[in-house]
């Protein structure tokens, strides 16, 4: 079973059971950190817990082109064990409660974590919508350095205030 | 009294589930006496990527993804701080 991950990029898999709200993201499962996606490869394991509009954050946020989601895509809504993911200290090591700005340097990997409902309300029709041509062709245009612009501007203009 | 109770919820909780918190999770990050040392080392940063020109660097920095250090701050607030925790749908 191909999770189209890319080889070149540190996987990271559910290193155990994690146990968050009302899911279960089994040991291993495909809720991994910095992993890159092509879902046209993609048929989830029956126990996915992505959910269609995590799947709508996830293409639109960091630029990933949503290519397909099969019969075999199993989606669950509502998903929030991320969060759990997040703070996993088998993951990120004992500091994983820790805020550490300089984690990721050094780390191309695109997608550094797991983040619910960041494109909820602009795609609330769900996964018929996003794996439309036109959909694809929007989430083709979001950028994912629009976040670190955001980061900058607000870093550049807090210290322009308190200096 | 209750739409009372509701218009006061909804501002309360107006976009808790989106990068939004995260950004606000991160400048109050920032403004933790400890951490004014790294606030100043990300403005550093910033301004080294555009050769300590402040003016250029807000000008031209929706056009960018240039400094490893704000890609690090902004992959780190999202991961620690993540927006799940706030969201009860």
């Amino acid at each position: 079973m191909s999770l189209g991950f890319n080889t070149d990029l540190k996987t990271r898999r559910a290193s155990k059971e994690i146990k968050i709200y009302d899911t279960v993201i089994p040991k291993g499962i495909a809720v991994t950190m910095n992993v890159s996606v092509n879902f046209s490869e993609c048929h989830f394991p029956t126990r996915v817990v992505l959910g269609a509009d995590f799947l709508a954050m996830y293409s639109s946020s960091w630029n990933i082109l949503l290519l397909e989601v099969t019969e075999s895509t199993i989606l669950t809504p509502n998903v929030k064990q991320i969060q759990g993911v997040n703070h996993d200290p088998e993951h990120y090591g004992e500091d994983a409660l820790r805020s550490n700005p300089r984690r990721f340097l050094g780390d191309n990997t695109p997608i550094p974590h797991m983040q619910v409902w960041g494109c909820h309300k602009c795609f609330p029709q769900g996964v018929d919508v996003l794996a439309s041509p036109g959909c694809r062709r929007s989430l083709e245009r979001v950028s994912m350095s629009r976040t670190e612009s955001l980061f900058k501007l607000t870093v550049i203009l807090y210290t322009r205030r308190i200096n | 009294m209750d739409e009372i109770h509701g218009t006061c919820m909804s501002l309360l909780e107006a976009a808790p589930d989106t990068v939004s918190s995260s950004v606000y999770q991160c400048i109050a990050w920032l403004c933790v006496p400890e951490n004014l040392p790294f606030q100043k080392e990300v403005l550093e940063a910033i301004l080294e990527a555009y050769g300590g020109d402040r003016d250029l660097a807000w000008s031209t920095s929706f056009q960018q993804e240039n400094v490893p250090l704000v890609v690090s701050l902004y992959k780190e607030t999202h991961r620690f701080f993540s927006t799940a925790a706030f969201n009860h749908r």
